[in-house]
């Protein structure tokens, strides 16, 4: 028989019809589309057992309560603590990403030393570390005219700090410099009011009844957020809230009131609304004789008269009625708390609008009363074996003249707003200074040698977390270590004690072990106050702990410490600024320097003014969520301004523009927004050299304020 | 003329019925065995007398401890308690080394289904052995078939190339859990059983 | 549609679950900070899209928008509105216009659940969809290198080219179903389901919880005097219900174009 072409044909037939009465053809298609479903590159989350842990949050001072969920060892999200005493379930953007930060692009995990302005990175070992800044510093002690040794603390207030401010004796000159913190420098007016036993004050904002604020962002980052956030509506019986913003603050827009205020008018509006308090007598009728006998300082009395009301609400830029409502209101709801908004960021206030502001908590009794601004103790004293002889007080930078450090030390384990990289090269010695950074992430370098040595980050070490700025009692609670550090990462201390011998100081070897147990001791045994454990929600009287060793325990495990309360003090307010004369000078020689500074519609001047949005860990990738997903924050470059001002200087929404000072220029691209004030920009606060805090007028206090600035579209 | 014709028909169509039940099979898993040899007689036997839950078991918030981590093993088997080749391996390979032993999943499916153990053995009262089969009275592991396109064990899809299951155990695909969900009207919707 | 949203669940012994699972949202609290935006992308391993990307292709099962008063400044007034799947109740919108029955309405709790792995990426949901609410995925997940260890395996990633929603943290009820099955039960704990931008919103504004219970919190506050819906003349039954002391914002929600 031939075979021929029908054959194969129907040969063909016969396949297909096989094949299609065959699962093969109808399998295929089926296990194709699953493989099409199983691509190896799309992520497959880890499985495991569910654990839940507890830390504190170390990313900034306030140190909420987190509750960690875990798969195996692997921490995965982050959540509120809803029982916590300071916290009360609060948890910032920032906060609820932390557990992404160990895998940072930016992580450092080795010593690393940047020069060219940080375009060359050469890594070095831990050896070649210690030997090189050893040797800097032995030079350095047997040369002092050659500039002096500095530290920058990140948080102060930690035991850590106590070896820092040990490491500054060493040097002639030595200084330990407090990191910005607008909060305790407020505060700080009323440091010693309450005698020796309570040294400082906090705000006990969780009984507050009415607040105003110049600027602080209750909401967004100021203190404890975790306070004020959870409190309901003033019309459901909760706090009222005036918020005084240049900016409509995500604050401002949860406050019952907003006054819109030139930036840099605060002070003058503080005293406005001072002038009518003194003038109606709605201050504290307890402070009728103080009050009264303030009228005898000359400057006093010219101050409040050189602004009445309708000085202050045109200086502002508001209307005299608001500034009369808003004075009425303070004296019929006392005590009333006037919180002032420099944060961490080293801006926009200064010691008159500290002044200023605070003159009216002394006005309407807050001082000392609750709800108001209260008498706390500090942390207990502690003794660390290896750390004794000098300690060098604390300096603001603003104390140490400019050109005059050799050598810098950065503690920057805490990742929140650096001090503006211009105003640290302000105090160095120029071309010669060397600057070391402990930080777990890449900073902006600084000078002409910046070294930066990784240290553990949050998460990966116990690290301290002390009494918050603004807490009314004092507080201790630990950030818990969920995953392994990398192997090059070490505590400052450790480090210190690797340059030590080169360097011959005098210094015992010290861990990071060696002072949390010192610090842990030293609540323990003060017998007060009471342990919250956040794992169960129980409290237990500190004297109820056996030994120093079980209440390290309860804090590894997830716990914070508060003091008890202060027994009842009533505050001597004589010994406050107020009833000297030179206070009143000085406020008002600042105050009539300050008058003068108003932006001039009629040309291209704008006011640059920087502000801190609430704190991102820009270091996830889910921040991009908030900027470039969702435009509900402003995304990197971008600056907001008015309609009005844009349209005065021919600007349109989504248009790049430059603004110029006598400090330097910046690009932004500008945004729209009703709700600002005219004739002002706002540019966000950032860590790379695009932060606008280097274009402003930085003075002699180290505060950047709001700067005259110009503004020009950019064609391209 | 025509019968030569139909010839080559049926010869075709007999090639490729051949080859799509009886060769396709065959080409389409890959054999492999499981890492170690383990005998579920011998641990639910007279000698160690355990029971399902005692390796397999819930935990408190509910969820399945699936197969037991090295740990659990460890727990007795740190030291020889026969004389078996595998248990010389698990202690030598993994106990001592203290690496998790690779096991070769059965019934893994894909990352989006969601089974929910506790719900099917606790409320439903349904007995391991109608979805797994006699696994837990078997000797032997039986060795693992992987398809070779879509990654899957033999086991979801059944024995059977046609897949038509021979018994209530044979296969795990989304129309097997359909029929039983159907029979009882349970949980109807597709958030239940995927995530 | 309609049959399958008022059957009752009916199996042998036993008792019918119905829920209605909702949120109240509370516009006078929300301060637009965007932590329930964070806290959906993590519990459901919501991917980061390209830093060229704007928001019309981001994904963000919530996203809280920014609305002004329309007054000029000074009395220039924002409110943030967080926006998530409205959850429809009858004439789900997208559930209708699906081709390939992607996603359903669970008429036990009433959840509308978005199943990526049988979408085929025609959008047609997205078009339908009166709220923005559904999102999709234009590109493969790319997670920088380790973050993927932070993923949650009670939620499985997408492949480019599929739908996502919010479904009201599924995950996070099956937990809780799982958690009373142990103890023997079929009732989900109230305690044990909250979703995670509930979870995480650092002023209280969002509540959650079952609207067919008429004594939780929720329902009280959906039944308040200025609660309103978005969109309801559309007669999507949604939900998510919103309220606010200020008449201006409840009025933003019945916006209409005015002809001219």
């Amino acid at each position: 028989m031939k075979i021929d072409r029908r054959h194969l044909l129907k040969f063909m037939g016969g396949s297909a019809v096989g094949v299609v009465l065959s699962p093969l053809p109808w399998k295929v298609v089926d296990d194709v589309s699953i493989w099409t479903q199983n691509w190896s590159w799309i992520p497959v989350p880890v499985r495991g057992e569910t654990i839940f842990r507890h830390t504190s949050c170390a990313l900034c001072p306030a140190g909420c309560g987190l509750k960690v969920r875990c798969i195996g060892a692997q921490p995965i999200a982050l959540s509120g603590l809803t029982g916590h005493p300071t916290s009360h379930g609060f948890v910032c953007p920032g906060g609820l990403l932390g557990h992404h930060l160990p895998f940072s692009s930016r992580r450092v995990t080795q010593p690393v030393r940047l020069t060219k302005g940080g375009r060359e990175a050469a890594p070095l070992s831990t050896e070649q570390v210690a030997s090189d800044l050893g040797g800097v510093l032995a030079r350095l002690k047997a040369d002092p005219a050659a500039g002096r040794f500095a530290i920058i603390d990140a948080l102060p207030g930690r035991s850590t700090s106590l070896a820092y401010r040990r490491l500054a004796s060493q040097f002639p000159g030595g200084a330990y410099i407090l990191p910005p913190d607008g909060i305790r420098q407020s505060l700080g007016v009323f440091d010693g009011v309450a005698g020796d036993a309570y040294p400082e004050l906090g705000v006990d904002l969780d009984g507050a009844r009415t607040v105003v604020s110049f600027g602080a962002d209750l909401f967004e980052g100021w203190g404890t957020p975790g306070r004020f956030a959870r409190k309901p509506q003033s019309s459901d019986g909760g706090p009222r809230l005036t918020q005084i913003n240049p900016r409509y603050s995500n604050t401002a827009c949860m406050a019952d009131t907003w006054l819109p205020v030139r930036p840099g008018s605060e002070a003058i509006l503080a005293l406005g609304l001072a002038g009518v308090i003194v003038k109606e007598r709605l201050f504290n009728s307890g402070l009728s004789t103080l009050i009264d006998g303030l009228d005898e300082i000359p400057d006093f009395r010219d101050l409040l008269a050189a602004i009445p009301v309708t000085r202050a609400a045109e200086v502002c830029g508001i209307s005299p009625e608001a500034v009369m409502t808003t004075a009425r209101e303070m004296g019929a709801n006392a005590p009333c708390l006037a919180l002032l908004g420099a944060g961490y960021s080293g801006g926009p206030f200064g010691e008159d609008d500290r002044l200023a502001v605070n003159f009216l908590n002394l006005l309407s009794g807050a001082v000392g009363a609750p709800g108001g601004l209260v008498p706390r103790r500090s942390l207990p004293q502690m003794e660390i074996e290896g750390l004794t002889g000098d300690l060098v007080p604390p300096t603001d930078l603003s104390e140490v003249p400019d050109g005059s450090i050799a050598f810098l030390m950065i503690d920057a384990t805490v990742p929140r707003q650096a001090i503006p990289a211009a105003l640290i090269e302000r105090k160095l010695v120029k071309d010669k200074a060397v600057v070391v950074s402990f930080s777990a992430l890449e900073v902006q370098a600084i000078g002409r040698s910046h070294y930066v040595l990784p240290v553990p980050l949050y998460l990966e070490a116990l690290e301290e977390i002390p009494t918050s700025s603004d807490s009314p009692f004092a507080t201790l609670s630990y950030s818990v270590p969920l995953v392994p550090a990398p192997p090059a990462a070490s505590a400052p201390v450790e480090w210190i004690g690797r340059m030590a011998p080169t360097a011959g100081l005098d210094w015992a070897p010290l861990s990071a072990d060696t002072l949390n147990e010192a610090r842990i001791r030293a609540v323990w045994d003060c017998k007060r106050g009471s342990v919250y454990s956040y794992a169960d929600g129980t409290t237990k009287a500190n004297s109820e702990f056996a030994s120093a060793e079980e209440l390290g325990t309860a804090f590894k495990a997830g716990a914070c410490w508060l003091d008890s309360s202060a027994d009842s003090v009533k505050p001597d307010l004589t010994k406050s600024p107020y009833f000297k004369p030179e206070t009143w000078g000085r406020l008002k020689r600042a105050v009539n320097a300050r008058i003068e500074v108003r932006s001039k519609p009629s040309d291209d001047r704008v006011l640059l003014m920087p502000f801190t949005t609430a704190f991102l860990a820009t270091a996830s990738p889910l921040a991009g969520k908030l900027t470039h997903e969702s435009g509900l924050y402003l995304r990197p470059g971008e600056a907001l301004m008015s309609p009005s001002t844009a349209g005065r200087l021919a600007l349109r929404e989504g248009q790049k523009a430059e603004v110029e000072t006598s400090k330097g220029r910046l690009r932004v691209r500008i945004r729209l927004d009703e709700s600002a004030v005219p004739g002002t920009v706002f540019v966000p606060v950032s860590e790379t050299d695009a932060d606008p805090r280097n274009l402003c007028d930085i003075g002699e206090d180290c505060i950047w304020r709001a700067t005259p600035a110009k503004l020009r579209r950019l064609d391209v | 003329m025509r019968l030569h014709g139909s010839i080559a028909f049926i010869v075709g169509l007999i090639l490729m019925l051949g080859i799509g039940w009886l060769v396709y099979p065959l080409a389409l898993y890959e054999t492999t065995d499981q890492p170690l040899q383990f005998s579920h007689k011998t641990h639910t036997g007279e000698k160690a007398g355990m029971a399902c839950e005692d390796c397999h078991g819930f935990r408190e918030d509910g969820t399945f401890a699936g197969i037991p981590r090295l740990e659990n093993c460890a727990n007795c088997h740190s030291e020889a308690q026969g004389t078996s080749a595998a248990e010389k391996a698990l202690i030598e390979k993994y106990v001592s080394t203290n690496q998790e032993i690779p096991w070769l999943v059965y019934s893994r499916q894909p990352e989006n289904v969601y089974f929910s153990h506790v719900q099917h053995v606790k409320l439903a009262e349904i007995k391991c052995e109608r979805c797994h089969g006699p696994h837990g009275t078997s000797e032997t592991l039986p060795p693992y078939q992987r398809n070779r396109i879509s990654g899957y064990s033999r086991n979801i899809w059944g024995q059977s190339i046609s897949g038509i299951s021979t018994a209530p155990w044979d296969g795990m695909k989304m129309d097997d859990c359909e029929h039983c969900h159907a029979e009882r009207s349970v949980g109807t919707s597709c958030m239940g059983c995927h995530k | 549609m309609s049959d399958k949203m008022d059957q009752k669940t009916e199996t042998k012994g036993h008792p019918p679950a119905n829920h209605r699972f909702g949120m109240a949202v509370d516009l006078d609290r929300c301060n637009g900070c965007g932590a329930c935006m964070l806290a959906c992308s993590v519990e459901n391993n919501v991917a980061p899209v390209p830093e060229k990307a704007d928001d019309r292709k981001g994904l963000t099962w919530i996203r809280v928008y920014k609305a002004s008063n329309g007054s000029a400044f000074p009395e220039a007034r924002t409110v943030f509105v967080p926006v998530l799947c409205q959850q429809c109740g009858h004439h789900t919108p997208c559930v209708a216009v699906c081709p390939q029955q992607a996603v359903d309405v669970d008429p036990e709790t009433g959840i509308v659940g978005q199943m990526p792995e049988r979408c085929l990426g025609c959008r047609y949901c997205m078009a339908a969809c009166p709220y923005h609410a559904r999102y999709f995925n234009w590109w493969d997940p790319v997670w920088p290198k380790g973050l993927e260890k932070t993923l949650n395996p009670a939620v499985a990633p997408r492949m480019r080219g599929v739908v996502e929603k919010c479904n009201l943290c599924h995950g996070r009820l099956q937990a809780a179903k799982a958690k009373a099955a142990a103890e023997g039960s079929r009732d989900v704990q109230p305690d044990d389901y909250q979703p995670a931008c509930v979870e995480a919103c650092p002023t209280g504004a969002l509540t959650f919880g079952d609207l067919n219970d008429p004594d939780s919190r929720v329902s009280q506050l959906a039944r308040g005097q200025n609660s309103f819906r978005l969109l309801e003349r559309l007669g999507t039954d949604p939900k998510i219900y919103y309220r606010s002391k200020r008449r201006w914002v409840r009025e933003l929600a019945e916006r209409r174009l005015s002809r001219t």
